[in-house]
């Protein structure tokens, strides 16, 4: 679903680098808030658990009002049921009981025991068009309700967005709170936070394939020159990509084509990096530029079909763009002597980008035709590698505002700004993972 | 609106230890929903973890499987580091001296190879410091290679950012991260 976001731009009056909040340039004219009402979800399990029935609404609501589009209606303000009784066999709810108050969303459910384990089933109802929108049920373990209630606030989200909210979405990121850099994936509230590699060499730049089971990197692992290895859910030993690819320069920064059957990636040659495409086992390589000068940063456009990536080759680092087969390259970023790490909107509107202003960094949108140019995210330390929510309205990005480098998010509209990494090492390199089962 | 149809959970089969279990065995059941049934098991968001086993593959705290044995050994030979300027490839003076001196260490000990270890402070996008690295690494084996090291003696390697020989956030220690060092290989 193509959506059409942020169509305005503001400009912020005030001076942002004097704040220490980001400054709030864009502003999504179709963004709004909704307001839900959840309704304590039936229990119908084989053990009625009136406690794992509370976990479940609660974690609805914090996920709701953490994807930044949902308000909850206080329960003590419904004029209808407070809980479900069924979902079938049952008149459907009074639309005007929940429009009265102000709800957009009523959210029913129910909990059953099947012999495979634990069914949350639930259904959204759009109670100004009195239209039901989505019925939909997940399994999982009595102990997965946290992750189950994330999944439902995100289908909540998409049913009135388009777009299915962040909430049960990860980053991963590079870290040094072990000692070594390496890779970390956490939940996009900052919990849950683990080790992905523990090699004890130097690991960098992870990205996600598309179905969100893999995140490719670059590592030392092998001593030598570094190269790509890719991580998969479940599996404890990394996998090699590109092995046809037969020679002994260095690789790095590999990323993934929208459709996951491409890598593109950095590959320097006789010390000067170019930009490659190959398949993942490294066939059917395509060279996309080849100048002495420094190109880098490879970032596919949502379709695909187009690169943005950074090169000195004007003497300085810019942001330029390309197609996929390296044709028609031309300059994007002009402003300032150092404009790097570009990363695509989900919506291919905007590239997110890291500019040098004065001795330290800021994030900016550029459009991909350059016509418009904003900051998003100002402060006097560095704020670092921009990388998008797959909602399109938050950005993940690393930042030395607080000392060392932590992992930050931030909402498109410069509100809401997160910090998710604390008091460990350096944290750095966040790339924010897919929707969980989507494609 | 867009609705989805049925569709494979996210984690299935991939789950490992704990994960397996609370993974294994939520396979779709018949269903007369909108959306076809999905698991939502395992930690993380997405069901199963990524993580490598714990395994000592003999890096121990050597930088990226390099032994402190190479450098100690470059030092020890009186090979010195090459510093450079915030942004800069291109050798300065006391750059080129330094290496006039090193030409003349390579130059008693030719069965010596050596790898150049191309080094930035920690400003601006990692990846573009990988970069760097390498071009500060290019050019003293350029500049050695002219002075007359055959090229087979010389290899060369990045760290960007990854490597900084001094901790902390100012420039002297920036001064001294941004540098290629000198290593014997074995």
């Amino acid at each position: 679903m193509r959506r059409l976001l942020l169509g305005l731009l503001l400009f912020s009056a005030a001076p942002a680098w004097a704040a220490d909040r980001p400054a709030v340039v864009v502003t999504d004219p179709n963004a709004r808030t909704f307001k839900a009402a959840l309704q304590r979800f039936a229990d119908h399990q084989a053990v009625p658990d009136p406690k794992r029935v509370t976990a479940l609404r609660e974690g609805i609501g914090r996920a709701l009002v953490f994807s930044g589009v949902f308000e909850l209606i206080d329960p003590r303000a419904y004029l209808g049921p407070g809980g479900t009784v069924a979902l079938d066999g049952v008149p459907p709810p009074v639309c005007s009981d929940w429009s009265q108050i102000g709800s957009d969303a009523l959210v029913e459910g129910m909990l059953v025991t099947e012999p495979r384990g634990m069914v949350v089933e639930f259904r959204i109802w759009d109670a100004v068009r009195c239209k039901r929108l989505k019925r939909k049920r997940y399994f999982g373990s009595p102990t997965d309700v946290g992750v189950i209630s994330r999944r439902i606030a995100d289908d909540i989200v998409e049913a009135f967005t388009g777009r299915p909210g962040m909430s049960s979405t990860e980053i991963a990121f590079i870290s040094d709170r072990k000692g070594h850099k390496e890779v970390f994936v956490m939940n996009v509230d900052g919990s849950a936070l683990r080790a992905a590699t523990s090699n004890r060499s130097i690991n960098a730049f992870p990205a996600w394939a598309p179905g969100g089971n893999e995140i490719v990197y670059t590592s030392y692992r092998h001593g030598g020159q570094p190269t790509l290895f890719l991580l998969t859910r479940g599996r404890r030993q990394p996998g090699r990509l590109l092995s046809k690819v037969d020679d002994t320069a260095p690789i790095y920064r590999g990323v993934f084509n929208p459709s996951g059957n491409r890598l593109a990636f950095v590959r320097s040659v006789n010390g000067a990096p170019d930009i490659f495409t190959s398949r993942r086992d490294g066939r059917s390589l395509s060279r996309l530029t080849s100048h002495r000068a420094i190109d880098i940063s490879p970032a596919w456009s949502p379709d695909g079909k187009r690169m943005a990536f950074v090169s000195d080759r004007s003497g300085a680092p810019q942001v330029y763009m390309m197609d996929s087969d390296g044709e028609n390259v031309r300059r994007l970023t002009f402003n300032g002597s150092y404009n790097t790490s570009p990363a695509w909107s989900p919506d291919g509107a905007w590239i997110a980008y890291e500019s040098r202003v004065g001795g330290q960094f800021d994030i900016w949108l550029i459009d991909p035709e350059g016509r418009s140019n904003v900051p998003l995210v100002t402060h006097p330390r560095s704020d670092e590698s921009p990388s998008w929510a797959p909602d399109g309205r938050w950005i993940a990005f690393a930042s030395t505002r607080r000392g060392r480098a932590d992992i930050y998010t931030v909402g498109i509209d410069g509100n809401n700004l997160r910090q998710l990494t604390s008091g460990g090492g350096n944290n750095t390199s966040p790339a924010w993972g897919p929707q969980p089962g989507r494609r | 609106m867009m609705f989805q149809n049925a569709r494979r959970g996210p984690g299935m089969g991939l789950g490992s230890g704990l994960t397996v279990l609370a993974v294994l065995g939520l396979l779709a059941l018949a269903c007369s929903s909108d959306d076809g049934p999905e698991a939502a098991g395992g930690s993380g968001s997405g069901g199963g973890t990524f993580g490598e086993s714990i395994v000592d593959d003999g890096m121990g705290d050597s930088i990226a499987g390099r032994s402190p044995e190479g450098t100690a050994e470059a030092r020890r030979l009186g090979l010195r580091t090459v510093y450079f300027d915030y942004d800069q490839s291109s050798l300065r003076q006391d750059g080129r001296d330094t290496l006039r001196h090193n030409y003349n260490v390579l130059r008693q000990r030719t069965d010596v190879r050596v790898e150049m270890q191309g080094n930035c402070d920690e400003r601006g996008s990692s990846e573009y410091n990988f970069a760097l690295g390498e071009s500060r690494a290019q050019a003293v084996r350029n500049y050695l290679v002219q002075l007359g090291v055959p090229p087979s003696q010389l290899t060369t390697v990045s760290f960007g950012e990854e490597n900084p020989s001094v901790s902390g956030h100012g420039e002297s220690a920036w001064a001294k991260n941004r540098r290629v060092d000198f290593a014997v290989l074995p």
